[in-house]
């Protein structure tokens, strides 16, 4: 049975985010999957990494009880569905301090100390599937360098490895589109939410 | 030349503060707004209020917002001073962008409703940044921040604006003679300014 972590960033419950994160938790209903959601906003989580964080960031993930419930979610999982609208070209700033402060050392991948790269520790995540809107054309994205899905597709898998499979389900030029294009993004979320296995 | 300095690291004995009052001085004969957002206490989240003004003519509603802001529009030059974490500008760096680079800032809207650019009036761009990560690894995994700064934001300033990137390549490993070498570097960059 798939395992599957949604993760929700936007602080409004009336946005086009909240009713992609709808059809993502109505797929992940059809397909049978077990599913927690974190809701970052809800939540009131701060996304600023702190100065004791900095300072214990080579250290054991015990030293900070307080990441200790997500971090748990990540080891739970093996899909995690990232629902956020793209901002400035990349994940907002509540999404990305999630990442600073949860997918730390020892949770995410472990620093070792002959010199090598690090050892990922969420191998067992099987599928990322980021869902997202940008109210830019693609094309203008594609020349601002989509850094949000070069982060996510590249520079996790010191995290995830190489053989998970990173998905891109993304909405382009919505400061313009119409009615119909909504409708239908909002079904492809679906339907790929549903396929999970 | 009006120039506002940007810094994103919570330890005040970091590499990256050092880092800042370098670029700082290294400027003083400029006209300089120093921002350090996390002493600052800037919030990078954006709000639901905020979100629902965003198209409005007036998006902002907090003052250290609207403080940051009207800096950027005195503005000739910015510059960033930010670890790279994540391939990317730190969350609190990040919100920064989102928050304070809203329309009657960075773009507004002409009178056929096109969005058209606003920050022609930053003539220079700069980022330093330390990595974690060694070059290689900091090129597989594509350097977000540099494109968010290189790329993003001179959707808003134009492409005409000079860039200049200083980065600090696997500063985990790096040495004490490093680390000075690279504040020295950085010091003679600005003062070229």
């Amino acid at each position: 049975m798939v395992r599957a972590l949604v993760v929700f960033s936007h602080p409004r419950d009336d946005s086009f985010a909240a009713a992609a994160r709808d059809e993502a938790l109505a797929g992940l209903d059809e397909c049978g999957a077990e599913v927690r959601v974190i809701d970052l906003y809800a939540e009131r989580f701060d996304p600023r990494l702190t100065a004791e964080e900095h300072r214990l960031h080579r250290s054991d993930p015990s030293t900070k009880p307080h990441i200790a419930a997500h971090a748990d979610l990540l080891r739970w999982c093996d899909t995690v569905v990232l629902v956020y609208p793209t901002w400035y070209g990349t994940l907002p700033a509540m999404l990305k301090g999630w990442f600073e402060r949860i997918w730390v050392n020892g949770v995410a991948s472990e620093v070792r100390t002959d010199g090598r790269p690090p050892t990922p520790l969420l191998t067992h995540i099987r599928h990322i599937v980021a869902i997202t809107s940008h109210g830019s054309p693609k094309w203008l994205n594609a020349l601002q360098g989509e850094a949000g899905k070069r982060m996510l597709k590249r520079a996790l898998r010191i995290s995830i490895g190489t053989r998970c499979r990173v998905r891109w389900l993304a909405i382009y030029g919505m400061d313009r589109n119409a009615e119909p294009a909504r409708r239908a993004f909002l079904q492809r979320v679906r339907r790929r939410c549903a396929r999970m296995r | 030349m009006r120039i506002s300095v940007v810094h994103a690291h919570p330890s005040p004995g970091s590499l990256n503060r050092a880092l800042f009052d370098t670029v700082c001085s290294a400027l003083d004969r400029h006209d300089l707004y120093r921002f350090d957002l996390y002493a600052d206490g800037f919030d990078p989240a954006m709000t639901a209020d905020e979100h629902r003004a965003y198209l409005t003519e007036n998006p902002i509603s907090d003052p250290l917002v609207r403080r940051y802001a009207d800096a950027v529009l005195e503005s000739e030059a910015l510059v960033f001073v930010y670890p790279t974490w994540w391939a990317g500008l730190p969350a609190i760096l990040k919100g920064w962008m989102e928050r304070v680079l809203v329309r009657g800032v960075a773009f507004d809207f002409d009178e056929q409703n096109r969005l058209r650019p606003q920050m022609q009036h930053v003539k220079r761009l700069a980022g330093v940044t330390t990595y974690g990560s060694n070059r290689l690894a900091v090129a597989l995994t594509a350097d977000g921040g540099r494109r968010t700064l290189g790329r993003t934001m001179r959707m808003s300033t134009g492409t005409r604006t000079r860039t200049t990137w200083l980065g600090l390549y696997g500063i985990d490993s790096a040495s004490d003679a490093q680390r000075k070498a690279f504040l020295e570097r950085v010091h003679r960059e600005f003062s070229t300014w």
